[in-house]
């Protein structure tokens, strides 16, 4: 890919910008439609993100409002078709809710490192020497903790809030997504047209943002999606540990915490909110290999 | 196409896990084979073995009176009344008819620690001092604040002669014996001589001796075989802490434990069905809100009184924790000779608690914020119970914010009262009215922090006034009779929102056999046989 594209790059004059750009994205999609668990998954994610988003509009109960006297109902109950939890709530309609801020919790905590690793790895690898030790030392102090360790650290010296939970994950992933960027710049760095740009002058800034980043993105972008289900799974994880949001808000590791406790009485119920957390990891997981097979990145 | 690789992988893995855990649960079958009892506490820790145990009443109930005597200690005998003190080290005790600030305690005689040492008066003053005393060369300041509340009354304390001593109160305090039953006694030589780490060599007088402990995993006690009164009839004992409800039910059934305290209530049925010993009995507990009366809107009686008003306590009890509960309207429960009949009872009146509200001048209600616990003793299932309040709160306006920490951390931060930097409305903290010192400790103004707990500086000078003759009064019925009116008031104006009284769930396997279930937070484990 990367000898591919500095080619392209390289002898611009060849194709005129646009038909490249349609006739990479053709070549991306023909090979992603073939990778068919992918794209299975994708079309079962595409669901579960805009039934979450719609929550509002197909969640058949008020996801805070709950008959106690109704409480506990099995999957298949009358009216609720994934039964109720311990307060008499509709378990699907707090599903939909709650999906919001768990998918909220994968993608945000991976859009903010990414922006701000990404960055800190551009720099590190364009300007090398003193500015790439201390960059990448510094980020390297993180990777002496555990990842899981350092969320719960931080999360809890922030407090309780899907809002901490968010800013500990995004630190956590903050050194990877770094050093990935910084690894794919020092390799483009060397190549001949980045000479040939300073040669005519460019600025550093120009370089970086017309020659470094449209070579880097793809690797650090598929990189970062497979941080996605990651990020989902750790916040719920944190947030089922009791540092995320605060009762009655819905979401599905809170739900698993409290759902717990039925665990022996009415299993089933219980794994609900589990096995969404599970799914939603999982076709994560599968669409960004395929982005990856597609893009035809080895890692 | 690795991706189907890993995919059937992660499946094989994931079946793999799941039978490994099956495994697990059938594998470990009872530990019964010896005469072991082990119990599942709903601490998260297990509780200091020093004198003054952590975790609250369970730390007690569990470790502390089992490790040691006090002068005075509890009768856990009876089912049918609320338990009362008994002589402990002390074999009697008597007032001067002069003076009733003047206390002498005859000890007993046949008295040893656990490492063989003969029990004296010297002894009584070297634990006084350790808790009393900041000059006394073993003064622990930690182990000190966990009883502070329970010497106040005491001025000063002397031996007369190897058994005997004279106490002195500050004022004339009828009260004294129940505060001693918390003012543990341990061996003089062992806090010598391993000072920092007495708590990995506790010695006391108490029917177990120490083993060891797996901080955070199990504590391991014997049988004292030279305890002075009852002997245990079982071996061992081992205590494991299980915060998780669940857990403990799962432990419960593998036969991992014998006894465990209050499983989740959906279980009970079942836990009936196959045999284990479902527990229940009236005792003075109460699960409150402990609000505060200081400032904010919580100190307009008005305000609580529209809360406690817009609590659904049968739906609480009955639906939410399937009638192993009971509705609280006050600090005791009907039956109870602190209960006032002439108090309205707190119902549950939306309206009426809207109307309240809006008479304070809070029409659209307010915002506040609660610190609940997560497990721990007497907090029962703090989080449903709590969420479901929300609700009921929610609907009158009172939107509440729920901040749940860990227990020991909640007792520590209650302890240091309502915090400057931060709103925080109430503290949900399970309280003990065991003795008469409940109103005074609670609701006095003398027990201002640090002088007591009545952390939310409610103060009534009324109350003041009943309790101080309830202090000086000798005569039970007497003092009974001030108790009751203090608690109308206390009931009337409601420094507390009261929400249920806890009847004491505890499941016992089949085997189990000779355990009285006292109307107390404590238990007495020397009664108990393995079949």
């Amino acid at each position: 890919m990367i000898t591919e594209n500095t080619g392209q790059l390289s002898n611009p004059v060849i194709l005129n910008k646009e038909e490249k750009e349609d006739s990479r994205f053709k070549e991306f999609s023909r090979r992603f439609l073939k990778n068919r668990p992918a794209f299975l998954a994708l079309i079962l994610l595409g669901i579960i993100v805009i039934s979450t988003i719609m929550a509002p509009i197909i969640a058949p109960y008020d996801p805070y409002e709950g008959e106690i006297t109704n409480r506990l109902q099995v999957i298949g109950a009358e009216g609720h078709i994934l039964g109720t939890d311990e307060q008499g709530r509709d378990i699907l309609s707090r599903i939909l809710y709650g999906g919001q801020l768990s998918l909220l919790a994968g993608i945000v905590p991976v859009l903010i490192a990414g922006l701000i690793g990404g960055s800190l790895g551009v720099m590190a690898g364009y300007f090398g020497g003193m500015i790439n030790t201390i960059i990448m030392r510094t980020l390297d102090i993180f990777y002496a903790f555990p990842a899981i360790l350092l969320a719960i650290g931080i999360s809890a010296a922030l407090g309780q809030g899907i809002d901490n939970i968010i800013i500990a994950i995004s630190i956590v992933f903050i050194p990877p997504v770094a050093r990935i960027a910084e690894s794919a710049v020092k390799e483009v760095r060397e190549e001949e047209f980045i000479e040939a740009a300073r040669t005519t002058g460019a600025k550093n800034f120009s370089i970086i943002r017309y020659h470094i980043l449209m070579n880097i993105f793809s690797r650090v972008f598929v990189y970062c999606t497979t941080q996605i289900s990651i990020s989902l799974v750790l916040a719920s994880g944190l947030s089922f540990l009791g540092l995320g949001v605060s009762p009655p808000t819905a979401e599905w590791g809170v739900m698993l915490n409290n759902l717990k406790e039925q665990i022996f009485i009415n299993p089933l119920v219980t794994v609900i909110p589990g096995l969404f957390i599970f799914i939603s990891a999982l076709t994560i997981n599968l669409v960004a290999d395929g982005f990856r097979d597609a893009l035809e990145i080895k890692q | 196409m690795t991706s189907i690789l890993k995919l059937k992988a992660f499946i094989l893995l994931m079946i793999t896990a799941v039978f490994l855990a099956g495994c697990n649960n059938n594998s470990s079958s009872s530990t019964s084979d010896s005469k072991t009892l082990v119990i599942a506490m709903s601490a998260s820790n297990i509780p200091s073995t020093d004198t003054t145990p952590t975790e609250g009443y369970e730390g007690y109930r569990f470790v502390g009176h089992q490790l040691y005597d006090g002068l005075v200690n509890w009768d856990l005998s009876k089912e049918d009344t609320p338990a009362d003190v008994t002589p402990g080290l002390a074999e009697s005790w008597e007032v001067s008819p002069d003076d009733p600030t003047i206390w002498t305690f005859t000890l007993r005689q046949d008295v040893k620690f656990h490492d063989g040492t003969p029990f004296t008066a010297d002894d009584i003053i070297f634990n006084f001092d350790r808790n009393k005393n900041p000059d006394s060369e073993y003064y622990n300041a930690s182990v000190a604040g966990g009883v502070l509340s329970y010497l106040k009354y005491i001025e000063s304390y002397e031996k007369i002669d190897d058994f005997t001593i004279q106490i002195k109160t500050t004022e004339p305090y009828s009260f004294l014996p129940y505060d001693l039953t918390f003012i543990k006694i341990a061996s003089p030589k062992a806090i010598k001589e391993h000072g920092e780490d007495y708590v990995s060599h506790p010695i006391g007088t108490g029917p177990f001796k120490f083993v060891n402990m797996t901080q955070g995993q199990e504590l391991t006690l014997e049988a004292n075989p030279s305890y002075w009164g009852n002997k245990p009839k079982i071996d061992q004992l081992i205590l494991r802490p299980m915060p998780d409800s669940s857990a403990r039910l799962a432990a419960l059934q593998s036969g991992q434990v014998h006894w465990a305290e209050i499983p989740p209530t959906e279980s009970i049925g079942k836990l009936k069905a196959d045999g284990f010993q479902v527990l229940l009995n009236e005792y003075p507990h109460v699960w409150p809100y402990v609000l505060n009366t200081k400032e904010g809107p919580w100190s307009d009686e008005r305000v609580r009184q529209a809360a406690n008003f817009s609590i659904d306590r049968e739906a609480l009890s009955n639906s939410l924790l399937n009638g192993v509960a009971k509705p609280a309207t006050q600090v005791l429960y009907p039956g109870h000779p602190w209960f006032n009949e002439e108090v309205d009872p707190y119902t549950y009146d939306p309206e009426k608690a809207k109307e309240l509200l809006a008479e304070a001048g809070y029409p659209n209600g307010f915002d506040t914020t609660f610190i609940v616990p997560t497990s721990g003793s007497g907090n029962m299932w703090p989080l449903p119970m709590n969420e479901f309040i929300q609700k009921n709160f929610k609907e009158v306006g009172i939107n509440v914010t729920i901040e749940a920490i860990e227990w020991q951390t909640l007792i520590t931060e209650y302890r240091a009262g309502f915090p400057d930097d931060k709103e925080v409305g109430a503290y949900n903290i399970s309280l003990a009215p065991i003795a008469p010192w409940t109103f005074d400790r609670y609701f006095a103004t003398s027990s201002f922090k640090p002088n007591g707990v009545n952390i939310g500086e409610y103060s009534n000078a009324e109350l003041d006034e009943w309790l101080k003759k309830a202090r000086e009064s000798f005569d039970t019925a007497e003092r009974d009779r001030y108790l009751n009116e203090a608690a109308g008031i206390v009931a009337e104006e409601s420094p507390w929102i009261y929400v249920v009284h806890d009847l004491n769930l505890r499941v016992l396997s089949e085997n189990v056999e000779g355990f009285v279930q006292p109307q107390s937070w404590f238990a007495d484990l020397t009664t108990i046989s393995l079949e």
